[in-house]
């Protein structure tokens, strides 16, 4: 496991916080210690900064390692730092000693701007490639990794510094990000998600979204929230909510109409996503049936929408007075299509209903 | 090697001239033939009838069936799709964060095992077979009528407004009335014949090569993945496929196109793109006759070429050629709005969009000799624009729309909007005002957007 030699020690108080941060409350500066998995006989440590309410407001660690083994190149000495769910956000000089390049000239400020988009992207090329797959040429006087960039490349990589981007996007990825994950996942619990939510950053919400579609058992309790959160209008935020939600936890008819009111809040394309929802719930309640159907006639829901509504709706749901009324209204709809569809529904529903035995008194 | 190129040349060297001197020598008819007059029986009459099933005829007709309308669909092959069935083009691009017809497709494709195994990026493979059974279904669902094997050939326009379409089939030759046509031809026919104005290829007529899809198989995606154009290739500029055209060359041949590409599908099947055919138009029957031939003769000699290699390529297959190849370009049909390479440029937004673009400027090279020369975006730096509804309505007839490749665009914005995703949007859009224009007896130019009640 990746925190086994985790020791955890408190620093000190900190009101200082590195620029640009998000969460400027005083922290505490707490160390965590952890096995290098690379290098048995090396230990990282991770610095983080811990909020009186127990959310973390960033992490930081500090790195230094070689970039080319021929003993010519100057170590990479630099801080990194992550926000409170593990995402990068900046990288500092350890001692304003500069990053330097294969030639080493020293990085300029585009490169610096450059390496920080690059350390900035989870899904960079880094991710799936090798060492051997970075340059094109080896030269003999450095390590090969650290030879001319190979030209696909050249694009995506600060220039001849192809190996510094790759170690730090790694360790950024890497081992610092697992052990990072390691750490919030010990204290995920219904109050640890709460306080996150509490605290109303996009961020934030997607690294607890994401939890809770892993862990669906968290996600109960936060019905309420993921309901809002489906009309928020941030489309990352708004889709990872709306998967958050599980079929099997709409089992109320409480729940389900709160997630059918989102309908005339969200846009089209969120409007299907909520109807293939409740597809997917093994029972749907009348009045939810009868709030889709009055959304169609109120112009909320497309046709095509309606389509899967029908769907959804079962024997047992056509025996509701309100809904066999209003499904005969739709058959006089002036869409033809409305009108087919009704009667292809009522048709074979009426069919199944007679396969069924009937009741006796 | 000298085996390698013996065996290709043996069988497919023939072909080459062979197929290009047949179509040449036939000669240019002097005098025509007059044809008695008749009467067409009128098959069927309409609210709306499309022209073309491809990703923008189905949802053109699927949406216009859906909205209430009467709706014919007229496909020339036998199946539904177009370029993603009949073209062998298992590559949406464009395709996200899009609503309607697209997702019902992504869904239903998942459902049946029909989507892409293998990692594509942002691009949406699929299984063609499964897209076609899929697209049926719809338009069953929809109450469209569908009539394949059956290509529209002319049409009757009154007082400038277009009334009937005249088709050949098996049955011979039929009129069908509607009140309002929807061109999803792809090469706009049915507006040519109505006698639309249209524009065709670049500044100086020449039009993007045309290119042989196919289906290979036998081949295992851990294996060549060096040569596979998937999400992570396409990170970086899809060195793929260099690297396929190198493996091709090693083979003895050198393909026409020099960025060769298999895009997966799942990790035994790909679709391989890697010809291009030269200065044909792809709305001369003539024309495409002579590429298709010349393509399918190409692809199978690199398929043999590569198989030849052995190793991860020996046990390479081709589970089909298209049957329709690949027209990236035809006429642009003249609307009431022109889409330009300004509105790429400025990112421009409409009061009346149907469709935001994000698919950046694409010019497959129109003459072999700029392949390594012109760069694909031709200096075009695309910022997300809008298409409107008014570039999907014919400018010189009445009651006629257009939607996909054949909308009113000119070169440079039609290598961006044209991909698939875009084509299935413009589609639903034109479907459900065709609908409502032809359901209160209105042109689609009178219809008020707000009417149509279109989210983005
Ligand atoms: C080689 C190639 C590669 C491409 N790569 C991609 C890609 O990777 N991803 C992507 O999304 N897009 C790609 N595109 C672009 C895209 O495929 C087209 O622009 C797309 O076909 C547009 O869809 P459409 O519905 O307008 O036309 P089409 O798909 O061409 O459909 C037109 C339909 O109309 C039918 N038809 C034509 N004339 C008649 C007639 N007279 N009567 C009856 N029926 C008729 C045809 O048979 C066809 O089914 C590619 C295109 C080509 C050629």
């Amino acid at each position: 496991m990746m925190v086994l030699s985790l020791i955890t020690s408190v620093l000190f108080m900190c009101f200082q916080m590195p620029d640009n941060r998000r969460h400027h409350e005083s922290c505490v500066l707490v160390k965590h210690t952890f096995a290098d998995p690379d290098d048995s006989l090396e230990i990282i440590n991770l610095v983080e900064c811990q909020s009186p309410n127990g959310l973390t407001n960033w992490f930081s660690s500090d790195i230094k390692k070689s970039v080319c083994t021929s003993k010519q190149c100057k170590m990479l000495n630099v801080r990194l730092f992550w926000d409170g769910v593990g995402n990068y956000h900046h990288l500092e000089l350890i001692d304003n000693e500069p990053l330097t390049k294969t030639d080493h000239t020293e990085f300029n400020a585009d490169d610096y701007d450059k390496l920080n988009s690059i350390l900035s992207d989870s899904l960079s090329v880094f991710r799936d490639l090798q060492m051997e797959d970075l340059v094109i040429e080896k030269r003999s006087d450095v390590d090969g990794v650290s030879g001319a960039t190979s030209k696909s490349l050249t694009d995506y990589v600060v220039r001849d510094a192809v190996y510094t981007c790759y170690t730090l996007w790694h360790t950024v990825y890497g081992t610092s990000k697992n052990n990072i994950h390691a750490l919030l996942k010990q204290r995920v619990d219904k109050d640890y998600l709460r306080k996150l939510f509490d605290r109303n950053d996009p961020v934030t919400d997607i690294w607890a979204l994401n939890t809770m579609i892993s862990n669906p058992e968290y996600a109960a309790p936060f019905f309420d929230k993921l309901i809002v959160k489906i009309a928020s209008g941030n489309d990352i935020t708004s889709s990872l909510a709306l998967r958050a939600i599980s079929p099997r936890n709409l089992n109320s008819e409480a729940l389900q109409k709160k997630l059918a009111n989102q309908i005339s809040k969200a846009d089209d394309l969120k409007k299907l996503d909520i109807i293939w929802k409740l597809n997917d719930c093994p029972v749907v309640y009348d009045a939810v049936i009868m709030q889709l159907l009055h959304d169609y006639q109120k112009g909320i829901i497309t046709p095509a929408a309606l389509q899967y509504v029908y769907k959804m709706i079962s024997g047992k749901n056509m025996l509701n007075p309100d809904i066999a009324k209003k499904l005969q209204e739709f058959r006089t709809d002036k869409n033809r299509y409305i009108r087919d569809i009704t009667d292809k529904l009522l048709i074979t529903t009426e069919a199944k209903n007679q396969r069924q035995p009937r009741r006796t008194d | 090697m000298e085996r390698r190129k013996f065996i290709n040349t043996a069988i497919f060297g023939a072909i080459l001239p062979f197929s290009e001197s047949v179509a040449e020598s036939t000669p240019a008819k002097e005098n025509g033939l007059a044809e008695p007059g008749r009467n067409i029986p009128i098959a069927g009459d309409y609210d709306v009838i499309v022209c073309g099933a491809g990703p923008a005829g189905i949802a053109a007709a699927i949406e216009a069936g859906r909205n209430g309308a009467k709706t014919l669909l007229i496909e020339v092959h036998g199946c539904l799709g177009g370029v993603w069935t009949a073209g062998n083009l298992t590559w949406i691009l464009d395709n996200q964060n899009k609503s309607g017809l697209i997702n019902e497709i992504k869904r239903d494709l998942a459902k049946l095992a029909g989507a892409g195994t293998v990692d594509s990026g942002s691009s949406y493979s699929f299984d063609a077979e499964v897209m076609k059974v899929i697209l049926e279904a719809y338009c069953v669902e929809s109450n469209v009528d569908v009539r394949l094997h059956t290509r529209v050939v002319s049409t009757a326009v009154k007082n400038g407004r277009l009334t009937h379409v005249l088709t050949e089939s098996k049955s011979g030759r039929e009129a069908w009335a509607s009140k309002i046509f929807v061109d999803c031809s792809g090469d706009g026919d049915l507006a040519m014949q109505a006698g639309c104005k249209y524009e065709y290829g670049g500044p100086e007529g020449e039009g993007q090569p045309l290119s042989l899809l196919a289906l290979v198989t036998g081949v295992n995606y851990d294996e060549i993945k060096p040569f596979v154009r998937d999400a992570d290739d396409s990170k970086l500029r899809s060195p793929s496929k260099k690297r396929l055209e190198a493996e091709i060359i090693r083979s003895g041949v050198k393909p026409s196109y020099s960025l060769p590409g298999l895009y997966p599908i799942r990790k035994d099947l790909f679709m391989m793109m890697a010809n291009h055919e030269y200065g044909y138009v792809g709305f001369d029957a003539k024309q495409i006759s002579i590429a298709t031939i010349r393509a399918r003769a190409e692809v199978h000699q690199i398929v043999n070429g590569l198989r030849s290699l052995g190793g991860h390529w020996q046990h390479l297959r081709i589970v089909s050629t298209a049957e329709q190849i690949g027209v990236r370009e035809s006429r642009r049909i003249h609307g009431l709005y022109t889409v330009t390479a300004n509105d790429i440029i400025e990112g421009v937004r409409h009061k009346d969009a149907v469709c935001r673009v994000t698919f950046g400027v694409d010019v497959h090279s129109v003459k072999k000799d700029d392949e390594n020369k012109k760069v694909y975006n031709r200096g075009v730096k695309a910022i997300p624009y809008d298409i409107p509804i008014r570039a999907l309505i014919a400018k010189d007839v009445k009651a006629l729309m257009m939607a996909g490749r054949c909308i009113s665009g000119d070169f440079i914005a039609h290598s961006s909007y044209r991909v698939t995703g875009n084509a299935v949007v413009m589609g639903e859009a034109a479907g459900r005002v065709a609908a409502i224009a032809a359901v209160s007896g209105r042109l689609p130019q009178e219809v008020d957007w707000a009417e149509v009640k279109w989210t983005l």
